[in-house]
């Protein structure tokens, strides 16, 4: 185990100048192994896909063909086609949202639990401003997602039923199965970000029963600027494009537009190539490492922060109590210390969180705080950086006394 | 552990100055951080084009409580243009700690709000 530890730490060079990274929940770090697959695209292949019938171009198309074969293997996607490749989840989610416009109909309702990030949030109120639809918040309970509250609410007149598959600010997992069960049910869509979900536990969406589902790859040792939206198959031969431009129609004149077959109608314009390469090459480098491993150090970090954490009585982690199921990410607040105070002094010791809050202003309004201190654990992360955390942790609370 | 933290500032924020609402205010002005959360209000009686009394409340960072403060002792009996040549760097003198950029936007919004608003 300590030996894989320290291979794993080997692939990021960044953390040898003594960085405690604790903002994995935010953006993760990159491994040697995904930066050397987009260089090799850089150097030797470097050209679009799905034009030049050139060797590289080939080999390129290959690839992201190949990427996208990877990535509904990975999620358990039925089939390659309902992959699109987009810029990351907050734009798979608007783009959903645009190409569902047609789809809803005044006076239906979609469902917004108020714990979701602003990207699942957002393009869904934008169009329920467009559309007339009413909005269903869900609140907390017990400081955590009232998902009991929220399958009561879904009934024959909602459209849609967004929800995190886990919490991005309290790391709670949420019973997305359930849920889609009962959208289903219904007759609603059930829309699924799992941007905090994909670098912590294994996802299969045929499982799940979800309608469409999306994550970013630069939450997943992946690059930024790269991301998935899936659509079931059976609603994405439904919708219309929402783009429009290069490489997504097959015949075109001034009067008529044949789309090309899906994904590709689906995506329009060059892709980030390099990036879609080095998504795969991360996906593959997560499976070697494998799940139960993930998964064991994980837990073991979060069982290990919780016994720190319940050593300081004045540090109030936000999410449910100990027992909870949650991924590594701890969110906390600390009486009479500002979040912005705590997180500029932890980052004059090297040590980087996110302060705020944490583009979820619905858990600060319903909690009724200003914000708090969040520290993400990736697969990189070891005990030590816990200690480390708790040590300044423990500092900052003197100063403030 | 870090200086812009030394006792002063501490104390300002534990037992900030002028931190009340004030009744029968002539100007209410509302200062946030977007990026960071702090948020508060300055109230001001102007008559005659001179800041009679000041006073804010909200909730922010230690340096936005400590700025806000100190801008309100400070900016107390000036002229709109007297407040109006107030610096940020006369702000940290007053402080006592140094300019860094990251933090300016706490340590000053009290400050910056108020000049804004009555420009």
């Amino acid at each position: 185990m300590q030996d894989k530890l320290n291979t794993i730490r080997e692939q990021f060079p960044i953390l040898d100048q003594d960085l405690v990274y604790l903002d994995s929940g935010a953006s993760s770090l990159t491994p040697e192994i995904v930066l050397e697959s987009m260089n090799t695209y850089y150097r030797e292949y470097r050209a679009n896909i799905h034009r030049g019938i050139y060797q590289t171009s080939e080999r390129a198309t290959a690839e992201y063909e190949g990427a996208r074969a990877k990535v509904a293997e990975f999620i358990g996607a039925n089939q390659a086609e309902e992959i699109i490749f987009t810029r990351g989840s907050t734009d798979g989610l608007n783009m959903l949202a645009d190409m569902l416009e047609s789809r809803v109909k005044a006076g239906q309702n979609i469902i917004i639990p108020v714990t979701e990030h602003h990207s699942n949030m957002l393009p869904w109120r934008e169009l329920a401003r467009k559309c007339n639809l009413e909005i269903k918040y869900i609140y907390l309970k017990g400081g955590i997602l009232d998902e009991q509250a929220l399958l009561d609410e879904i009934d024959h007149n909602t459209a849609i039923v967004v929800i995190g598959h886990i919490s991005n600010v309290l790391g709670t997992i949420h019973n997305v199965k359930e849920i889609a069960n009962k959208s289903k049910e219904k007759g609603a869509l059930c829309i699924v970000d799992g941007a905090q979900a994909v670098a912590h536990i294994p996802v299969s969406v045929a499982d799940l029963g979800v309608d469409a589902y999306v994550f970013s790859g630069h939450k997943l040792y992946a690059p930024t600027g790269v991301g998935i939206l899936w659509v079931k198959y059976g609603l994405l031969e439904s919708l219309t494009p929402s783009r429009m431009g290069g490489d997504m129609v097959d015949y075109v004149n001034l009067e008529t537009i044949e789309y090309a077959p899906i994904p590709q109608r689906f995506e329009a314009g060059t892709p980030p190539i390099a990036e879609v390469i080095g998504l795969a090459q991360a996906i593959a480098w997560i499976q070697n490492l494998g799940w139960d491993y993930i998964q064991t150090h994980e837990q073991n970090l979060v069982q290990y922060v919780w016994d720190q954490i319940s050593l300081r009585p004045w540090l109030k982690v936000l999410g449910g109590e100990q027992g909870q199921m949650r991924i590594a990410c701890f969110s906390f607040i600390i009486d009479n210390i500002h979040t912005h105070d705590i997180a500029y002094l932890l980052a004059k010791e090297n040590i980087c969180v996110r302060a705020g809050q944490h583009c979820a202003s619905g858990i600060a309004q319903a909690l009724g705080i200003v914000g708090s201190t969040r520290a993400t654990f990736g697969i990189y992360n070891i005990r030590k950086e816990a200690d480390i955390l708790m040590q300044a942790l423990d500092k900052i609370h003197t100063k403030f006394q | 552990m870090d200086d812009i933290y030394r006792e002063y500032i501490l104390d300002l924020y534990r037992n900030p100055l002028n931190k009340r609402i004030l009744e029968h205010s002539t100007h209410k002005i509302h200062g946030h951080n977007a990026n960071c959360g702090d948020d508060i209000w300055l109230y001001l009686t102007i008559v005659d084009d001179k800041v009679q009394d000041i006073s804010f409340d909200g909730v922010g960072c230690a340096l936005c409580i400590a700025g806000a403060s100190l801008t309100t002792e400070k900016l107390k009996g000036l002229t709109i243009d007297e407040l109006a040549q107030i610096t940020v760097i006369e702000l940290y003198q007053w402080l006592g700690i140094e300019m860094e950029s990251t933090r300016v936007k706490c340590v000053s919004l009290a400050l910056r709000t108020t000049q804004e608003v009555l420009k």
